[in-house]
């Protein structure tokens, strides 16, 4: 078993001087969960309702909202207690979810990847509600696991991370990703804001799949809001073949943000995204961009200026050296010579953390049937067969 | 495994989540009710007259509007980066749009940016969108700008297709005396120019937006040399960075290829070898680098019309022409003893209060 360490602990109390501006009174926005009638005052058996951020919420009654705590182009996530368990979880809506078929099958997707992953460090899907009309309804409840906040809020904030705090969030990063990639699941979207962590440390992997499309087809757009800054340069390069290595090139960019409290390679868009990871690693010799199969790619990294790059010492100067070792062979541009998830856990970095016979790989690869031409009736009986798994007495009743 | 087995006895403190200070809002019918005004798809309607007086409107130098002070309606749109909100003040009920921008950077910049919005903005110029304040609050950067009731250019070019070269020019010359002013009076370039930073109204404004936001958000990726903006109206210089910094003319270019593709009724740029879409980013940055700029067919278009395009899609920004001296171009004044009626041609292409 792994050593233990001494006991650190972080103050809760909030910096001096650091008074928050009262925020500007919205019409209609509220702080709590409200309960409300239900539409049209027919009241379904099993569900309440409830009014979330100006959003209805229809939930199975043993689940009482708490507070609203996210919202983002998916819909609104809010705390919530399940009384027959007394256990908290966050539910999430997703409105409106065959608007977008694109949108739906992701979340499909994630349905069903998350039905199958049992490990620690990933976020567990406790339940799908089931809706009252199969053939009708238009939301999607789904209940997770709750976690205090989010890596990109711990690193924004003031408060300082040692040593320690950067090598367990990477352990158990690395860990989830390790489990993840035994079943064939790449991520392909890991960032701070996708991992979720709690006071005591833990760590969660979640967000399988749920980015919403962003942009008009044809079209490429620059996109400030929507984050490019954690992908790989396989994907911004356009590369038709890419494996889990895309994910060790985010978890590099997640472990240096944690390092240096800020993004390494801010891009504005796709190319400034390019310019910035060569400004750093260095313009690339010729052998090492023979990855890149779109031939109008290869030609524009090829006419970058030249550049010598920076260390990440330099960059991260008070960081552990063992550290910046592992950063250097994670941020390797060209993904056949970048560290694998298991290499990376068997770094010297790691060795006070892991065991690999705590770490057993997923029982099976997991496979998807996704069709992406599916309509909406073949997408919507997939939904519902999805929550049938949580709520196997709904099988027998007509719906 | 035991949960929290390999804790360590490490602790956080959890921070208080950040939340958005604005929700997409919009009243169950769809109905914004104030008092005695009503406004909804089909217009605005004032129910009875109401005897007191209105306080007067606030103007941009007041420095009086706070965020407390206004009433969203409902989101008009998406536009670089951020969400863009109908609003009302409360007191004198003036409509404004409300810009609201997530940003990823350090606490610090944010109000430095704030304020270097307000200043870049401060526009007195009847074709630029009136900036009346910016504020930082909660990792957000919102803006207050002058409401533009018919959408933009892009919203336009959805429901038209085409514009005929009669409008174009009127069109043309209200975005080049803006062009003007930002250049030669303010010395900003735009760096963003594109059809949905072109807004218009139903009296047959036309006004540029979003000028001085690329430019602030270049600082914040802290490199000299980015590209912000569109691909698609992104000149050929900033593409492959063999200019050394930006110029004013790279606008120039961009307006170029919005008229263009507003007399064709599409980008244009095509993808080659007869494609329906673009391979990759790196083909449409290929196409526009290398291949000849794109040219308005000659049969279908004024000699005048063909002329001014050229002027604009120069690929060497040396040889491009000026907002200034493009003023003086043949295509910009030819049609002007026509008498083009705009607000009639933005009024019937779409209701007044289109983005409604």
């Amino acid at each position: 078993m792994s050593k233990k360490m001494g006991l650190l602990r972080i103050g809760s109390k909030k910096r001096q001087g650091d008074i928050k501006r009262s925020k500007p009174r919205c019409r209609n926005s509220k702080k709590m969960a409200t309960l409300v009638e239900p539409p049209n005052r027919i009241k379904p058996k099993g569900k309440h309702y409830y009014t979330i951020w100006q959003t209805l919420f229809e939930i199975d009654t043993k689940y009482v909202p708490i507070k609203p705590i996210g919202r983002g182009a998916y819909g609104v996530v809010c705390s919530s207690i399940n009384r027959e368990t007394n256990e908290k979880v966050a539910i999430k809506k997703i409105g409106n979810i065959f608007e977008n078929s694109i949108d739906a099958l992701r979340t499909l997707r994630e349905l069903k990847l998350l039905r199958h992953i049992r490990h620690e460090n990933v976020i567990a899907l406790k339940d799908v509600m089931m809706p009252i009309h199969k053939t009708s309804f238009k939301d999607v409840y789904l209940v997770y696991e709750l976690m205090d906040t989010d890596l990109h809020q711990i690193i924004k904030s003031s408060q300082p991370l040692s040593n320690d705090h950067c090598k367990y969030f990477l352990f158990q990063l690395l860990r989830g990703l390790k489990y993840l990639h035994s079943a064939n699941i790449l991520h392909r979207d890991l960032k701070p804001g996708n991992l979720l962590v709690n006071a005591n440390c833990d760590l969660k992997i979640c967000d399988f799949g749920l980015a919403r499309t962003n942009g008009v087809d044809g079209q490429f757009m620059t996109e400030y809001v929507v984050t490019r800054w954690y992908r790989a340069p396989e994907l911004l390069l356009c590369c038709d073949n890419y494996g889990t290595s895309i994910d060790v090139w985010s978890v590099g960019c997640i472990f240096a943000e944690i390092l240096g409290r800020k993004p390494i390679f801010p891009g504005t868009e796709c190319l400034n995204q390019l310019k910035l990871i060569i400004s750093v690693l260095g313009s690339q010799h010729e052998s090492h961009l023979e990855f890149i199969d779109n031939a109008k790619a290869r030609r524009f990294i090829k006419s970058l200026p030249y550049t010598r790059g920076r260390h990440f010492s330099q960059l991260y100067p008070q960081a552990d050296p063992l550290a910046i070792d592992l950063l250097q062979k994670m941020l390797v541009f060209d993904p056949t010579k970048r560290i694998t998830v298991l290499e990376a856990l068997q770094h010297p970095y790691m060795a006070s953390l892991y065991d690999p016979r705590c770490d057993p790989p997923a029982q099976v690869p997991i496979s998807l049937d996704i069709d992406e031409h599916w309509g909406e009736p073949m997408i919507r009986e997939m939904f519902w067969n999805e929550m049938l798994h949580y709520h196997p007495e709904a099988a027998s009743a007509n719906a | 495994m035991k949960k929290g087995n390999l804790g360590l006895g490490l602790k956080l403190s959890v921070p208080v989540s950040d939340q958005s200070n604005f929700a997409r809002f919009l009243t169950e019918s769809g109905t914004f009710k104030d008092g005695d005004l009503l406004v909804n798809r089909d217009g605005v309607r004032i129910v009875s007259q109401n005897d007191v007086e209105a306080p007067p409107p606030i103007k941009p130098t007041d420095n009086q509007l706070t965020l407390a002070d206004i009433d969203v309606i409902k989101v008009v749109g998406k536009g670089n980066g951020g969400v863009v909100q109908l609003v009302q003040h409360k007191w004198t009920s003036q409509f404004f749009a409300l810009k609201v921008i997530q940003m990823n950077i350090e606490e610090s910049m944010r109000k430095q940016i704030a304020q270097e919005l307000k200043i870049n903005q401060q526009a007195q110029c009847p074709y630029v969108v009136v900036c009346y304040q910016s504020f930082y609050e909660n990792g957000v950067i919102s803006i207050i700008l002058e409401y533009m009731d018919g959408g933009s250019l892009a919203d336009l070019l959805k429901k038209v297709k085409t514009i005929p070269e009669d409008y174009l020019a009127a069109i043309c010359k209200q975005v080049l005396k803006g062009l003007v002013y930002l250049h030669h009076e303010k010395h900003i370039i735009h760096r963003d120019l594109k059809p949905s930073n072109l807004l218009i109204n139903h009296i047959g404004e036309v006004k540029i937006t979003d000028f001085g936001v690329s430019a602030i958000m270049e600082s914040t990726s802290g490199q000299a040399n980015t590209f912000i903006g569109t691909y698609n109206y992104m000149s050929p210089e900033r593409i492959n960075g063999s200019q050394r910094g930006y110029n004013y003319k790279s606008d120039i270019w961009s307006l170029g290829l919005i008229l263009l593709e507003c007399a064709l009724g599409r980008f244009p740029y095509a993808p080659p070898d007869q494609s329906e879409t673009w391979e990759s980013i790196f083909e449409l940055i290929e196409t526009i680098v290398d291949k000849p700029p794109p040219i308005p067919p000659s049969e279908q278009f004024s000699t005048e019309f063909c002329s001014f395009i050229s002027a604009c899609l120069q690929k060497d920004p040396k040889d491009r022409l000026s907002a200034q001296e493009l003023m003086a171009h043949p295509f910009v004044n030819m049609y002007d003893d026509l008498e083009v009626d705009l607000s009639a041609y933005f009024s019937n292409a779409g209701s007044p209060l289109a983005t409604l």
